[in-house]
């Protein structure tokens, strides 16, 4: 069957609560995903989630459809009230690693997962220490799978400028990594 | 060393929007500029291989999707609650203005005709 359009549910999300709950189903794992990334804590994590969306249920009314992806909206209202929680909390718990490999995809064996901890853990910290725009590129590209140009319509720059701010972020990475990933191999 | 160039080498890498190595397509590219795409598509794709997408729990998923149509369906109800109030007011008050706007039509001819008399009688007196 043909999966209905965003546009679509939006539209009838407006009259209807289980369209609404449909555009949830479609969205709540890559938005838990994102933050879970940029807060490093699970429970954190399904608080902040909850909060987009009751954000994004408040706003809804007044949501038009320009054209723009609907997830664009909700990346846009989850960073924002990441930038928050990162405001309000001074003491950041970091995600244990145990967590992260909990959480992991089907399919990978413990084997191959305990031999990724050591690199996954200095990877994960050398990202959150990233600053906050560079941090949500790297989840966004990454762990999301979007592209330039979809990062673009969720950051409100060009795609050019995620190209350049890309590559100035691997740039930096590099760096901070070198010696770590020398130790570790 | 042209950054917009490796700039965009590693966007074609990391989109996969070509076949072939990323080289073969970048043959512009002097030898150090080379050496430097290689090193940051090492780090890319590190990152790529480590940075695995993570799994809310199903449970918390399926509670927060109920809460969340009940939340949506009393906002729909809210809306159109206030929807007819606003519909009622509009209605009141344009039955409000309609019935003034015939009193005050009648009290105005009450008054012309009363006036007109008034003025006919001072002139046959």
């Amino acid at each position: 069957m043909c999966e209905e359009s965003d546009s679509t549910l939006i539209a009838r999300a407006k009259e209807n609560p289980e369209a609404f709950g449909a555009l949830y189903e479609r969205y709540v794992d890559k938005i838990y995903n994102y933050i879970c990334y940029r807060v490093g804590s699970d429970q954190d994590a399904e608080d902040l989630t909850a909060r987009t969306f009751y954000r994004a249920l408040e706003h809804f009314p007044s949501y038009e459809d320009r054209g723009a992806p609907f997830s664009a909206w909700l990346y846009r209202i989850a960073h924002n009230l990441v930038a928050n929680w990162h405001r309000d909390n001074s003491r950041r718990k970091m995600i244990t690693l145990d967590d992260m490999i909990l959480r992991a995809p089907k399919g990978k064996g413990p084997a191959i997962r305990a031999e990724k901890s050591d690199e996954e853990d200095v990877m994960l910290t050398a990202v959150r220490g990233l600053a906050p725009d560079r941090q949500q590129l790297i989840v966004l590209k990454h762990v999301e799978g979007m592209t330039n140009a979809e990062i673009g319509e969720v950051m409100g720059r060009t795609e050019g400028a995620i190209k350049s701010l890309y590559h100035r972020t691997l740039v930096t990475l590099r760096e901070d990594l070198a010696d770590q990933w020398e130790r570790l191999t | 060393m042209r950054e917009e160039k490796i700039a965009e080498a590693l966007a074609i890498h990391t989109e996969r929007r070509s076949v072939g190595p990323v080289a073969e397509q970048m043959a512009d590219l002097t030898e150090e500029e080379h050496d430097e795409l290689a090193s940051l598509i090492g780090v890319a794709d590190r990152l790529e291989m480590r940075m695995q997408p993570v799994q809310a729990s199903p449970a918390f998923v399926r509670s927060l999707g109920q809460e969340l149509v009940g939340a949506a369906e009393q906002h729909i109800a809210k809306r159109r609650r206030r929807h007819r109030i606003a519909v009622i007011s509009a209605a009141v008050a344009g039955a409000v203005v309609s019935i003034a706007s015939v009193v005050g039509g009648i009290v105005v001819l009450i008054k012309w005709l009363r006036t007109r008399t008034e003025a006919r009688q001072a002139s046959t007196a």
